[in-house]
């Protein structure tokens, strides 16, 4: 059957600002769905649309056989009605109860052994044993975390909404939980949606990447063809258009990994990396260029490759090298001319070890429910 | 040639070489640029203190405070 979330809407506010709503997502299995982009640009208030907390003027929205809402039929059911679970940016936890009265107070309907059961599963399941009778504010901040995911899927809400669920944390704290979090969510088959304004969380949690702006859905598609293939000068802005290639990880050794891209290989400044799967990143504006084949500048990472095409942009000419897959890098207009750059001739990539970043791909293998 | 506007001509300083990462202190008449370059680099370039390089950087990589 119709396995899916399918909402398409529009939420006018009285100042004039108007969000339309426009997405659809299999809800039989894992998968998170990203809404990324600048702050004011409407993901929240989506988000907000899908739990309920906010009503839409326009449009509806669908979740497997049942209509949430329909603006012609004037339906709107209440966030209990709909089934969903919503984990606040600052979590919202309940200061006076302890962890495990923090993760059970939504299951009030059940027996207090049955109660007891799926608290103490939860525990487990999140590592939260040692601290069921602490106070949250007893816990650190990722811990927090934990608790409040957990208190929002002991109740196996059909649907789970994430608003910017690192804003709470240090920026170590979060690159260390990001990987955790989607193995965390991958056990309950739940389907997520997930918002933020962070590139790098965008990058490394999203399965369907929706970009945000202006209250509009400007591209939605997998992370790599956003990132990859923006589909205009604003997605591109908002992306950030850097270099981002899937590769893997082959080994890690005195701090350095290499990594593979096609039959390339590379090295990064990275001691412990994300995962076995990666993206690799790079800056356009730190990848040095240099005519012909490379002299001896010592760089760990030469890549010769084919003047592809070359863009003005402002005092910046963007040059596209086919090294064997694509990379841009930006120079000035100045040296772009000194160094007479034409398409279709011979040219060296150099890219410092410190220059390449690298995040981890979500995997392909998702549980079934 | 590099794609790099500013390519300063100066004698290295020091060498300090760290397990990963090495810093490299580079006089340029008056003043002195610090890079910090992998260790594999530094070796590969067998870097040591009296040696004539140039110290290479991206236009887009300077800040500017007034």
């Amino acid at each position: 059957m119709n396995a899916e979330l399918e909402a398409q809407f529009v939420k006018r506010f009285s100042n004039g600002v108007q969000v339309e709503g426009n997405l659809r997502q299999p809800t039989n299995r894992f998968s998170i769905t990203v809404l990324f982009g600048p702050s004011g640009c409407g993901k929240t208030t989506t988000l907000r649309c899908l739990a309920g907390l906010d009503q839409p003027e326009a449009g509806h929205i669908m979740f497997e056989q049942t209509l949430w809402f329909d603006a012609e039929r004037r339906l709107f059911l209440t966030p209990q009605q709909r089934d969903i679970g919503y984990l606040f940016q600052e979590y919202a936890l309940f200061p006076h109860l302890t962890v495990a009265q923090n993760i059970g107070y939504g299951l009030g309907r059940l027996s207090r052994m049955d109660r007891r059961r799926r608290v103490s599963d939860m525990l487990d399941l999140f590592q939260l044993a040692g601290l069921a009778s602490r106070y949250p504010q007893q816990a650190s901040g990722g811990e927090q975390q934990r608790i409040a995911l957990a208190r929002v899927l002991v109740r196996r809400p059909r649907l789970l909404l994430l608003d910017e669920p690192f804003s709470a944390l240090d920026q170590p704290t979060r690159e260390q939980l990001r990987p955790e979090l989607r193995r965390l969510l991958n056990q309950f088959g739940i389907p997520v949606v997930l918002v933020t304004h962070n590139r790098m969380e965008a990058m490394a949690l999203a399965d369907h990447l929706i970009v945000m702006d202006q209250g509009r859905v400007r591209q939605q598609g997998s992370v790599q063809q956003v990132f990859d293939r923006p589909a205009d000068v604003e997605v591109a802005r908002i992306v950030g258009m850097a270099n981002i290639q899937p590769g893997q990880v082959e080994q890690t050794a005195d701090g350095f990994s290499s990594v593979t891209l096609d039959r390339t290989e590379l090295l990064a400044l990275a001691p412990a990396p994300p995962a076995e799967q990666v993206f690799i990143c790079v800056r356009p504006e730190e990848i040095v260029l240099e005519r012909g084949a490379a002299s001896n500048t010592g760089q760990l990472n030469c890549l010769p490759g084919i003047v592809g095409a070359l863009t003005l942009e402002g005092p910046l000419v963007r040059v596209a090298v086919d090294c064997g897959f694509p990379l841009v890098a930006l120079i000035t207009r100045t040296l772009c001319t000194e160094l007479d750059l034409r398409v279709g001739e011979a040219i060296t990539a150099l890219v410092k070890a410190t220059s390449i970043h690298l995040v981890a791909r979500s995997g392909e293998h998702h549980v079934e429910r | 040639m590099l794609s790099a506007r500013n390519q300063f001509a100066g004698t290295i300083k020091s060498v300090k070489l760290g397990n990963i990462m090495a810093e490299v202190v580079v006089t340029v008449g008056a003043i002195e640029i610090v890079s910090a370059i992998t260790r594999a680099s530094a070796e590969t370039l067998n870097l040591k203190p009296g040696d004539q390089v140039k110290a290479i950087i991206k236009s887009t990589e300077v800040i500017i405070d007034k």
